[in-house]
């Protein structure tokens, strides 16, 4: 246990720990490729990279949840084994510029793998962090809740028109690809020229519309070298195409979709829950289950920590922040920006399946504090 | 730093076009020790301290504030440091040595032609085959601010020491991002620009570093230096 952040990081140490959980050293220096790879190149410039004594570039942990998951691929035995860990170590993130920053500071974690009951398991998970900000004193917190998952489920349900169902669909967890698809097809979006070539394709069958391309590509002398295929190139032209010349949604689903992106409610959190059931409910989706759960969720935290939820708001859509979170996503801060939380947390059931090429998979769910937040810094 | 300290190309053809651009302005540069040595003198600024490095050090050198003034390309120090403008001044353009940044694709990538294609391409690749979009370059700074800036959110830079343009053909790569002069290399090698794909039209340029240690001896002979430059 690192002493040197005193005695509110140790009484959040062991509140964390009184959740149960093995405690756990994890890797320090991981694979730069995994870590870009996983968290994306908008982690790049934070992170401090080394090189090996054979030349493998690595760098050093940024977070706990990616060496966290990469332990659980390397020593579990079974798919969804059942482990629940915490960990506690320095992380190390370069400050922007101009930011007043230290480049390493400590985080505390829980990270539990292969749990088969998804909701208590979140539950559990985030009256973890929330104890532990309680005991280090830090009464005063603002939470949001969100949920990854939910505009994929949607959108993946939703009675929407040829091509707007896929397009959207492709693009359902990721919050400014989405915004720039639905701008297009709410049809806000200035609508690009398309070529004699492209209304041909989208007209053909796929397999045509390939040969065509195939055609196209020998005839002009262009190449395809590397891994894209013949058939990504004509399917996306088609695609894109068809967007050009379909008719946009109808305004009241793409208004729909909005509200649902958008919804952002400092109100009660049933009222948002309900509001977002209303809203698939338009789009011909059923959320009833998906409601059943966060009532149960938020039940359970009412029951114990009903403190939690008194300044907390729900948002459809969770921030690009939280890019591996698929579903319940949750942080707490001083601040009701949310810029610095102090904590977050989330479900993150696809990343083993990512870190392992898809040999291991295991349901997921974790959270980390960030002492030296504590006390609004 | 007593004496002023300008830092200029020690070898090649941007040497060769520096030595030319001083020359029209009637100042001579003399290098001292030989072809090869790293020191020179110029005519009638014996209160200048000529160093010849490589374009990098000098990017390097200036950002630091090491030197007062140097020579060399923009994309070079845009690529070292994402503060440049408060580090550092251009003072002139000098009009050779002039090359851009780009992103380029296949050119049988006929759906792709705007950095939206590219972030759908990417997205679609992501989700097909759990695999980021990647890109080839050496600009690593400079790829990366330009991705976040047209939210190509599904891309993974791999880092390219050289011959950048053969990655796609190789398989380490989708798409590159590189510097270019006629674009010729790249049409051998089967590339093209996309229509925004232009990151930085980068030229040499005479650099002014704010972090050097500027006294009023220094800015007087700057001052004098310019004026014959005609950049007074």
């Amino acid at each position: 246990m690192n002493q040197e952040t005193g005695p509110k990081m140790q009484a959040a140490w062991a509140a964390l720990k009184a959740r149960g959980g093995q405690e756990v050293a994890l890797p320090t220096l991981l694979p730069a490729a995994l870590v870009l790879e996983l968290a994306g190149e908008d982690v790049r410039p934070r992170l401090y990279f080394a090189s090996g004594p054979d030349g493998a570039e690595l760098c050093l942990r940024a977070d706990l949840t990616i060496p966290a998951a990469l332990n659980y691929v390397q020593n579990a035995t079974a798919d969804n084994e059942p482990v629940a860990w915490v960990c506690e170590g320095k992380v190390f993130r370069a400050p922007k510029v101009g930011e007043d920053r230290a480049p390493e500071f400590v985080q505390i974690g829980l990270e539990r793998f292969g749990d088969g009951d998804r909701i208590e398991a979140d539950v559990t998970v985030f009256l973890a962090a929330w104890e532990a900000c309680q005991a280090a004193g830090e009464h005063h917190l603002y939470v949001r809740l969100c949920d990854g998952g939910l505009l994929p489920h949607i959108i993946a349900k939703a009675d929407l028109p040829d091509p707007w169902n896929s397009a959207l669909g492709e693009v359902a967890s990721h919050q400014s690809a989405l915004k720039r698809v639905l701008a297009q097809a709410s049809g806000s979006a200035p609508s690009r020229q398309i070529s004699a070539l492209e209304r041909t394709i989208a007209e053909l069958d796929p397999e045509r519309a390939r040969s065509t391309v195939a055609e196209v590509l020998t005839l002009a002398n262009l190449s395809l070298p590397g891994n894209r295929q013949l058939s990504h190139v004509a399917d996306r032209l088609a695609a894109r195409a068809k967007r050009a010349i379909a008719k946009p949604l109808a305004p009241e689903l793409a208004e729909t979709l909005t509200k649902l992106i958008q919804l952002h409610s400092q109100g009660s959190l049933a009222a948002s829950l309900d509001e977002c059931v209303v809203l698939a409910g338009k789009l011909g989706v059923d959320l009833m289950d998906w409601r059943q759960a966060w009532t149960l969720r938020l039940d359970r935290i009412q029951q114990e920590a009903p403190e939690a939820l008194a300044h907390a708001h729900f948002e459809a859509l969770s921030p690009e922040a939280f890019d591996y979170y698929d579903g319940m996503a949750f942080d707490f801060a001083a601040d009701p920006s949310f810029a610095r939380p102090v904590a977050t947390g989330g479900r993150y059931d696809t990343l083993v399946g990512e870190i392992s090429s898809g040999t291991r998979q295991a349901r997921a769910v974790g959270c980390v504090i960030r002492p030296a937040r504590f006390g609004g810094r | 730093m007593a004496r002023l300290i300008l830092a200029l190309p020690s070898k090649g053809r941007l040497k060769e076009q520096c030595e030319a651009w001083l020359a029209k302005k009637g100042l001579v540069l003399r290098q001292t020790g030989g072809e090869r040595g790293y020191s020179a003198t110029l005519d009638g600024f014996d209160d200048i301290q000529i160093r010849l490095a490589s374009a990098s050090e000098i990017g390097k050198a200036l950002l630091a504030g090491d030197i007062h003034l140097g020579i060399t390309g923009e994309d070079i120090v845009r690529e070292a440091a994402s503060d440049v403008d408060t580090r550092l001044s251009i003072e002139a353009r000098l009009g050779f040595g002039r090359a851009d940044v780009v992103v380029a694709v296949p050119n049988g990538w006929i759906d792709v032609e705007t950095m939206a294609d590219l972030a759908e391409v990417a997205t679609d690749m992501r989700r097909q085959t759990g695999r980021r979009f990647r890109i080839a370059t050496k600009f690593t700074r400079l790829t990366a601010q330009f991705m976040r800036d047209h939210h190509v959110a599904d891309h993974r830079i791999v880092d390219s020491a050289g011959a950048t343009e053969g990655a796609p053909a190789a398989g380490i790569a989708e798409a590159i991002v590189d510097i270019t002069t006629s674009g010729a290399t790249l049409t051998a090698n089967a590339l093209k620009i996309l229509d925004d794909g232009v990151i930085l039209k980068s030229e040499s340029c005479l650099m002014k570093s704010k972090l050097a240690d500027w006294t009023e001896a220094t800015n007087a002979t700057a001052a004098l230096l310019f004026k014959r430059l005609d950049l007074a």
